[in-house]
């Protein structure tokens, strides 16, 4: 019988019947809205999806995520036009960008909740995984923007190859470093996780001026062995966060 | 739905934070007390499968909670000791955030957003932002956040921290009401909030659980054991270096001392009716 009509039904017995049975009435409408209230509790909640979880997330996160990408892609435009051998700071330039990532992703053991974000159905891991799909959409299109601006504006020695393996490398050892540090590494040590990886950005830009010659074509076949090194590392922590999400377990360490 | 604790036991290095408890929980309030680092915080955290146990297990229905994962996961409600916030979001932000990694649909999280930022009091601040929230508000919007699923096991460390007479009545008919069909247990050093709510009591002590049982059967472990004893005030001062004293009420000149002690301290002591803050104090002193 719908609500409505057992109400009515229920205001209708009441009419027909006599005082004495009101309370009676009274209490079976007491007694049915607690059945109702428990049938509630009891129903079968519909769940949102990965990907329902993802639009989720981007609505939440997306704005801190693609603003704070493209702050940094028109700060590295602005230094593109005045530095020179822009080709040995391209490593530089993609570490901020993977920097820029960093507020996110430890923005919930900064603001003391992973605790309770551990315990919802997402679990960290997942979490964390669609963090770092959104950042690394973000990622992908300015860093393209990036290159190809290079490309455009300066007459490169170095070829379109080359540009990508100074970018992805330092890119990639970033990444791999802080997803690390955020696994292993209790939430005390959120500073060494944030000094980590800008002493790193810092060394990159050391690295331009004081050693030229890994920037020479020479030097290709070692970045492409650093490439294949830290590309492996960083499939490894992404796959790792793949199977505990599948698992349903936390990422890092919560406790 | 039958939620067992077999031997769950936590080491942190050489410390034992929680020693072997075992314990069957069904539906109800189960109230867990216990000094500082007695260990209930841990056990609330191994609950909720966010911290790994040295050994033991925690089954519901008979599947154990780590296995069960996300499925585990969407039965609980959560509410930590010490919790953040983002401060930019407001109450309803807020609640819609977790909502979604709660993996609400967003239509059953707007609706259950409203109702429950009514239930916990918060309706007209729905669109403040939480940094500008008073600490109750704060405990408030935890509150509302741990309901959000339906939970059918509910887990809140101190919830009654911050909040004042008005709203720990509040909370406690919510409670009340919500643990008809769920397993609810809560920890606090409010002793007459586990007594007005709680149908069971989990009195822990170094780790260990050392009673368990409802507020009546554990206070008869007390009964007999207090009694009241009017003195004076340089006398008071003895008393308090010499037995255990659970209370000191000045009346006039002289002080009425609430005293705990397994026979009767002196002829003129009075034995009066045992609470759970007895029984509490008592475990304590031993």
């Amino acid at each position: 019988m719908k609500d409505r009509e057992f109400k009515a039904y229920l205001q209708g017995s009441m009419k027909k019947g006599e005082n004495g049975h009101l309370e009676k009435i009274r209490e079976t409408v007491a007694g049915c809205k607690e059945i109702m209230q428990r049938q509630r509790v009891h129903e079968e909640e519909k769940r949102t999806g990965f990907w329902q979880f993802l639009s989720d997330v981007f609505r939440f996160e997306g704005l801190s995520i693609f603003g704070l990408q493209a702050g940094v892609l028109i700060l590295v435009c602005l230094q593109i036009g005045i530095i020179e051998n822009v080709s040995n700071y391209i490593p530089a330039f993609t570490t901020l960008f993977a920097l820029a990532v960093m507020p996110v992703l430890l923005r919930s053991q900064f603001y003391n909740m992973g605790e309770m974000e551990a315990v919802t159905r997402a679990s960290g891991a997942e979490i964390i995984l669609a963090k770092l799909i959104l950042a690394g959409a973000a990622n992908l299109v300015c860093i393209t923007i990036l290159f190809c601006l290079i490309m455009h504006l300066e007459n490169l020695s170095e070829s379109m190859g080359q540009i990508v393996l100074y970018g992805l490398v330092p890119y990639l050892v970033c990444m791999t470093a802080i997803l690390r540090l955020i696994r292993l590494r209790r939430k005390e040590r959120i500073p060494f996780c944030i000094v980590a990886p800008i002493s790193f950005w810092f060394c990159c830009g050391i690295s331009a001026r004081a050693f030229p010659q890994v920037y020479e074509p020479s030097a290709t076949g070692l970045w492409i062995i650093l490439f294949l090194i830290f590309a492996g590392f960083f499939g490894k922590e992404i796959a790792l966060i793949r199977k505990m999400r599948k698992e349903g377990k936390q990422y890092g360490i919560i406790g | 739905m039958e939620l067992s604790v077999d031997r769950l036991t936590k080491h942190y290095g050489r410390k034992i934070a929680v020693d072997c408890v075992s314990a069957v929980l069904k539906p109800g309030v189960y109230g867990l007390l216990g000094e500082n680092g007695a260990g209930k915080t841990t056990l609330m955290r191994m609950l909720c499968a966010i911290l790994e146990s040295t050994s033991g297990e925690v089954f519901l229905d008979g599947r154990e909670v780590t296995a069960m994962g996300a499925d585990y996961r969407d039965l609980l409600g959560y509410l930590p000791q010490d919790f953040g916030y983002y401060p930019n979001y407001t109450a309803k932000e807020f609640l819609l955030y977790m909502a979604a990694l709660k993996g609400i649909p967003r239509d059953i999280a707007g609706k259950r957003t409203e109702e429950l930022l009514d239930v916990v009091g918060l309706n007209e601040a729905v669109t403040k932002k939480i940094k500008t929230f008073s600490g109750g508000m704060k405990q408030r919007v935890g509150i509302a956040q741990a309901l959000l699923n339906h939970p059918k096991l509910l887990i809140l460390d101190e919830p009654t921290a911050g909040l004042d007479p008005k709203e720990r009545v509040r909370f406690r008919n919510l409670i009340s009401d919500y643990a008809k069909d769920c397993i609810v247990m809560l920890s606090t050093h409010i002793v007459s909030d586990i007594e007005a709510i709680a149908d069971e009591v989990l009195l822990m002590r170094k780790g260990k659980l050392v009673a368990q049982g409802s507020v009546s059967e554990l206070t008869k472990k007390a009964e007999g054991k207090v009694w009241e004893l009017t003195v004076s005030e340089a006398e008071a001062s003895r008393w308090q270096e010499k037995a255990a004293v659970a209370n000191l009420r000045h009346e006039g000149e002289k002080v009425v001392l609430r005293i705990l002690a397994d026979a009767k301290p002196v002829e003129e002591a009075v034995p009066c009716v045992a609470t759970l803050e007895d029984l509490y104090l008592q475990s304590f002193n031993e």
